[in-house]
């Protein structure tokens, strides 16, 4: 008896042992991708792999170079590396266009080991890509894209909206609201005709503001388009003269804005009519090409940002790019970048050889669900549609061409935002 | 040059080691391990290369189709835009619905292929066969894809723009047209809206030739313009201004959506360009990246084929080295040494036993060698000893062989060693020994080679050829029982033992028993003879006893008529009773002479004689002629041999056998008849001689036949014991007659043969032919010839009568006699008187007996002569006396001649008589 309890003993000790060293050595199980539109896996060593869409050629080009820089500092900033593993760029341009935009994407979502895009610069190019972005399950952050489309219009989902789409830059649709605001009350514009150029942000500028212009009791005498690339304004502008506007609102890019501008000036009945454009003018090239042509000239664009982290990136983006930004837009580049990395450090899962492995709607979700994300262009909350920034824009007039985009910026002349 | 050196000094020291350290067995397996692992090492470089050619071979053809498949693709691409331009270019032209098919349709299914191409390529490209660059690549062929879908959509969506924008009658362009020609149609020619719509009509046809959208709002102005002066012409009624305000409404309506249209159809337009170029560059890198792939897969075929082959023929020219080393090393290791081994064997088979092999190495053919060098020792040893041991057994054998040869030669058996000849039905005889030349009477040369049957024709009926038979067949050794063999040349008794030997042959072992069964017979007849001489000797104590006395009663009466016949006239009449007297006392004595005769034998003196003589002899003696007389009518015949040699024999005896034989046929004659005595030579051999005991050879026979009524056949058998007479005893005989005529004739060394029927009966003795001088004829003497010539004799017997006899015959022949009545009186006289001869008889009593005597008186005088004198034959002491000295022996009764001529031959030294 006292053998039989021997030979018990001795043999539970021997599968206990068994078993703890079978625990021990036992291989960690092998993930296994449960997310229902797939992960991203990034082998040790691998390089984490980011897709870049911006306007990087035609007249826009300037907006799209900025993104870039501002993606690139906020690479520098975590030395181009997430969760140990070096971070890859694929630039592509998509010359600001709604195919281009298609066409860009593209050529990033057919590398399945694509994360996220980075992107784009202009809203029309967003529409196109965004919707492959979002069949392929990737998720796209832009700071730039402002065109209420692509997120919500009144607190609706908008046409465009595609799952997995983010911005850092602010909904212009309040844009709109917040001009036709200004010249209703504070210009006393009561006619106002728009051009738009068939894009997507400058048609969803031009309805906010025709909405809300005619919501004030305004009368939108014209509304007019012109096509990327038309060189003769003079017939548009006449029609603008003709239909008795007192202010010409066009939201348009270069060069067609630049375009409108210029030809407007000598051209008899533009003398009285006040025009006013986006924030896509809103930088030094438009300025150094129009010159004086464009003082007084309004602007209605996002509010720029302030404060030491800001000041510090623009000492850091001097340091680097040797050269002062010529707009603010690549703060919300900056701001999407350290959005994105975020979002993924909360997902991603790494393994001990340094396997990552990201769930591609987990990323979305986590992006959705940030709040208060300390950005350089303040704290971002992403809604359920994408839009993370909060909609702050300014009504800004050249009054000093000279002062260039800081001294327009800082020429406020309405502002939505709470006043402190 | 020191790397060749090192290498150099690296292969020598393995070739020594390999050589020196390692075993022929552990050589070969190196060898062969090193043949196998060359050849293992071109079967997997074979298979390794094999396997990496086919799967450059693969990659390649993947590549290939890679490359194919993107040209084909870019074709496809550039064919469907084309296709997709020409719809554009053509559709007003042909009509949208040629157009349609002829362009649009065909570019959509050239889109579609190229979609499948590109699946196709990504299913290629994700495959792990293809390339790394093109698997890396595998992005590129996704956009390919990506971007071919995008034109089939683009593509079908711009030409869904451009069909709504420019088709027959439903197109916006026809419609705005067709609008166009009704507000045309509604106004007043001349008129300033008129002009206006002509004017507006013109940056209308201007936009449609320029699309440029500036035109279309300088058109829209002027419609602005048109629309007001509508408004306030007075020559249009307020339907006709409805309806070209509703019109132009319509048109301007129609304008905004051709200028979307067209607006988008840029844009496609714009995508297609955007397409075409990304997908020129993902083609272009496709293509270099597929024939890039091709190159390097060529590339890499002909390097692994370069390998490969390199590869193979380096191990099979190491494989070649390594052969040729292994041959080498097995020549020198293996084919050389056991070469040199199978030489070394060869002297050895020569008987070489001093070679030596060198032992160089310590492998196995090495010890081998050290091995046959030891068994060379060895055997050398073993063959001085083998030698020595075969000369010790050679001597041995020699001295075996001899002593078995002298065993097989001397042996007492007869020993034949013969061979199965004809299937067995006959055996030759192979071998025999001196015994069988001995037994059988032929030489071995005559026996060797000759077939049994021939040399011995009675082997059959004897037996012994199936027994020879039987064992040859058998083997199994057998044995003969004792058989009596005879043909024409031997004959005897054989015992035979019959085996087989190794050899095959058969041996038969025998042992002429014939000497042992005659001496079986003579045993017989010995004891026939011992029963007869005790029967004899008992006849013969009795007779001898009687004779005895009857002899010395019979020397007075056969003695003393002689001497009375001497001293008596002529005339006187006593002269014929003392004849009667004398001749009874003759006869009584040759009563007592058969008595003897048949108890001791016919002792008397042989002499050469003729039996013819002996014959003719007794026919004319007295007894005969009484017999004649008494048989009147028997007619007595004889047919004599005149060539028949002499015999030697006792005269006496043979003529009392004639007698007794003739006067039993004269008896057995009743009335007439023919008594027929014949003499022959004869030779006597084999059967008749052994059974008669006789020696084989010539002898001299005598026939007695008569025509009598001869002897009953269970009287044969008793003929010859004394006293069986069919006669009336005392009438007719005494009953010895037959007894005396056969120890007579066994006593002269002959045989008698009886043959007897009722027609008669013949006697037939047969004699021994006398030798060439032996038992000459004694020369007769005269009595006158015994007589004295003054010697002077004792005579010594106990009988006084005997005394008396002896002394008158002797004085009367002259001698000077003295008579001494014991032998203690003879040896006391002749102590004093010298006497030349002693009378001597043997049986004196009482006193010393005839030997003592004559022992002393050899004492005194060694030379003294004597005679011995007994009534009985020659006894022991007869014997013992005539050993001392005493050679002549006169028997009792004795006539004065028998006396003077053996006391005159004694003197006289003539040992004749003897």
């Amino acid at each position: 008896m006292v053998t039989n309890k021997l030979f018990c003993c001795r043999s539970g000790v021997l599968a206990l042992l068994l078993l703890s060293s079978w625990g021990c050595s036992r291989e960690p199980a092998p993930f296994v991708c449960t997310d229902p539109i797939g992960c991203v896996d990034v082998a040790p060593q691998d390089p984490l792999q980011f897709g870049v869409l911006q306007a990087l050629s035609g007249q826009v080009a300037p907006l799209g170079l900025e993104q870039l820089r501002g993606i690139e500092l906020a690479l520098t900033k975590c030395q181009k590396e997430l969760l140990g593993h070096p971070v890859i760029l694929q630039i592509e341009d998509d010359g600001c266009t709604a195919e281009g935009g298609a066409n860009a994407a593209l050529k990033i979502i057919a590398d399945p080991q694509a994360v996220a895009i980075l992107g784009s610069t202009c809203s029309g190019a967003a529409v196109t890509a965004s919707a492959a972005m979002a069949s392929a399950g990737l998720t796209m952050i832009s700071g730039n894209n402002s065109a209420p489309f692509l997120t919500a219009i009144g607190g609706e989902r908008a046409p465009r909206w595609q799952p997995g789409y983010f911005r850092t830059a602010s909904n212009e649709e309040v844009a709109g609201k917040v001009a036709a605001q200004y010249v209703h009350a504070n210009l006393g514009v009561r006619k106002a005709a728009t051009i738009n150029d068939g894009d997507i942000y400058s048609r969803g500028l031009v309805e906010g503001f025709e909405q809300e212009f005619r919501q004030l009791g305004g009368d939108i005498v014209l509304s007019a388009a012109v096509d990327k690339g038309d060189a003769q304004m003079q017939p548009v502008l006449t029609a603008v003269v003709e239909a008795g506007a007192q202010l010409l609102f066009f939201p348009l890019f270069q060069p067609e804005g630049n375009r409108i501008l210029l030809q407007s000036k000598g051209m008899a009945g533009f003398g009285q009519v006040v025009l006013m454009s986006d924030g896509a003018l809103i930088e030094k090239s438009f300025l150094d090409a129009v010159g004086g042509e464009a003082k007084g000239m309004y602007f209605v664009g996002p509010a720029k940002a302030n404060g030491v982290l800001v000041k510090a990136l623009v000492q850091d983006y001097v340091a680097t790019f040797k050269a002062p930004p010529s707009t603010n837009y690549y703060l919300g580049a900056y701001d999407s970048v350290n959005l994105l990395f975020a979002a993924i450090e909360k997902v991603a899962v790494k393994e001990k050889d340094g396997t990552l492995h990201i769930g591609r709607q987990a990323l979305r979700d986590a992006l959705y669900m940030t709040k208060m994300f300390d950005g350089v262009s303040g704290r971002l909350t992403c809604d359920q549609f994408g839009d993370c920034a909060r909609p702050i824009f300014n009504v800004l007039r050249l009054d000093d061409p000279a002062a260039g985009v800081e001294g327009l910026q800082t020429n406020v002349q309405f502002t939505n935002a709470v006043q402190p | 040059m020191k790397a060749f050196e090192f290498v150099m000094a690296l292969w020598q020291r393995l070739g020594n080691f390999v050589k020196n350290g390692l075993s022929i067995k552990a050589r070969l397996a190196v060898g062969i391990a090193v043949l196998l692992m060359l050849t293992l090492t071109n079967a997997v470089t074979v298979l390794v290369g094999r396997s990496l050619l086919n799967h450059a071979a693969e990659v390649m053809a993947d590549n290939q189709e890679i490359e194919r498949l993107v040209l084909e693709m870019n074709y496809g691409m550039q064919r469907a835009r084309r296709l997709h331009s020409d719809f554009f270019l053509h559709a007003q032209e042909i009509g949208f619905a040629e157009a349609h098919e002829k362009y649009a349709q065909p570019s959509v299914r050239q889109i579609s292929q190229v979609i499948s191409l590109s699946k196709t390529l990504q299913k290629l490209v994700e495959q792990s066969v293809v390339g790394e660059g093109l698997h890396l690549n595998h992005v590129d062929v996704n956009l390919y894809l990506s971007f071919a879908k995008r034109f089939a959509d683009t593509s079908i969506e711009a030409v869904e723009v451009f069909t709504g924008l420019h088709a027959p009658i439903r197109g916006m362009e026809p419609q705005l047209e067709g609008i166009l020609d009704e507000i045309s149609a509604e106004l007043n020619r001349g008129s300033e809206s008129f002009w206006l719509f002509m004017d507006m009509k013109s940056h209308i046809q201007e936009y449609r030739i320029s699309r440029q959208r500036p035109e279309m709002q300088s058109a829209f102005n002027v419609e602005n313009i048109l629309v007001k002066s509508v408004h306030n012409d007075p020559h249009v009624d307020e339907s006709r201004r409805q309806k070209l305000l509703s019109l132009l409404d319509q048109g301007r309506n129609l304008a905004v959506k051709i200028l979307v249209a067209e607006t988008s159809i840029k844009s496609q337009l714009n995508d297609f360009s955007i397409q075409a170029l990304a997908v020129r560059e993902v083609s272009t890198t496709l293509a270099k990246m597929a024939k890039k792939e091709v190159e390097h897969s060529q590339q890499k075929i002909h390097s692994i084929r370069s390998l490969v082959v390199n590869i193979i023929l380096m191990v099979t020219l190491t494989g070649v080295v390594a052969a040729f080393w292994l041959a080498r090393m097995f020549n020198h290791s293996v084919i050389r040494r056991v070469d040199r081994l199978t030489r070394f064997a060869g002297e050895l088979r020569e008987g070489n036993l001093e070679v030596l092999i060198p032992e160089d190495s310590g492998d196995e053919l090495g010890q081998l060698a050290r091995t046959f060098n030891l068994m060379s020792a060895r055997i050398r040893g073993l063959v001085n000893n083998l030698e020595q041991k075969v000369a010790q057994r050679t001597d041995e054998l020699v001295v075996s062989e001899g002593r078995y040869r002298q065993l097989f030669e001397n042996s007492s058996s007869g020993v034949i060693i013969c061979e199965a000849c004809d299937e067995g039905n006959d055996f030759i005889v192979r071998d025999c020994n001196r015994a069988v030349e001995t037994i059988e009477h032929i030489s071995r040369e005559e026996l060797i080679g000759r077939r049994v049957t021939a040399v011995f024709p009675g082997i059959q009926e004897f037996g012994l050829f199936a027994v020879i038979q039987s064992v040859w067949k058998n083997g199994q050794p057998r044995t003969m029982a004792l058989g009596y063999y005879a043909d024409e040349r031997v004959s005897g008794w054989r015992e035979n033992a019959v085996y087989k030997i190794a050899s095959g042959e058969i041996v038969c072992v025998y042992n002429d028993r014939t000497a042992e069964k005659q001496a079986e017979i003579e045993k017989l007849a010995m004891e026939v003879k011992l029963q007869r001489s005790r029967k004899m000797e008992a006849l013969g104590l009795l007779a001898g006893g009687v004779a005895h006395d009857l002899n010395n009663i019979l020397s007075g009466i056969v003695g003393f008529p002689d001497i009375l016949l001497m001293n008596l006239p002529q005339d006187s009449e006593l002269r014929k009773p003392i004849g009667i007297i004398k001749d009874s006392g003759q006869r009584a004595a040759a009563v007592v002479a058969d008595l003897l005769t048949v108890a001791r034998g016919a002792t008397g003196r042989r002499e050469q004689a003729g039996l013819n003589a002996l014959v003719l002899e007794y026919l004319a003696s007295p007894e005969h002629l009484s017999f004649v007389a008494r048989h009147p009518q028997v007619e007595c015949v004889t047919r004599l041999d005149p060539d028949l040699p002499s015999i030697l024999c006792s005269p006496v005896h043979i003529k009392k056998c004639i007698m007794n034989l003739v006067s039993n046929a004269m008896e057995s004659i009743d009335g007439a008849g023919r008594v027929v005595l014949s003499t022959s030579l004869e030779h006597v051999a084999g059967q008749m001689a052994r059974e008669n005991n006789v020696n084989p050879g010539e002898y001299a026979v005598l026939h007695v036949s008569d025509n009598g009524k001869g002897i009953q056949e269970k009287d044969l058998e008793h003929i010859f014991e004394p006293f069986y007479s069919k006669k009336i005893m005392g009438i007719s005989g005494t009953g010895l007659g037959l007894a005396v005529v056969w120890n007579s004739v066994v006593d002269h060394g002959g045989m008698i043969q009886v043959k007897s029927s009722p027609a008669g009966t013949v006697f037939s003795l047969y004699f021994p032919l006398a030798v060439q001088g032996e038992g000459d004829v004694e020369r007769s003497v005269e009595p006158g010839d015994f007589r004295s010539r003054g010697e002077k004799i004792l005579i010594v017997d106990d009988e006084i009568m005997l005394r008396d006899l002896a002394a008158a015959m002797l004085s009367s022949l002259g001698y000077e006699v003295e008579v001494a009545a014991s032998g203690e009186q003879a040896v006391a006289y002749c102590q004093t008187q010298p006497v030349d001869l002693v009378l001597l008889d043997m049986m004196m009593e009482p006193g010393i007996n005839g030997l003592e005597t004559y022992r002393q008186l050899l004492a005194r005088s060694p030379n003294q002569k004597a005679i011995v004198v007994s009534g009985y034959a020659e006894t022991d002491e007869v014997t013992a006396v005539q050993a001392l000295g005493a050679k002549r022996f006169l028997k009792k009764p004795y006539s004065i001649e028998q006396l003077g001529r053996v006391v005159r031959y004694e003197l006289d030294g003539n040992l004749t008589e003897i």
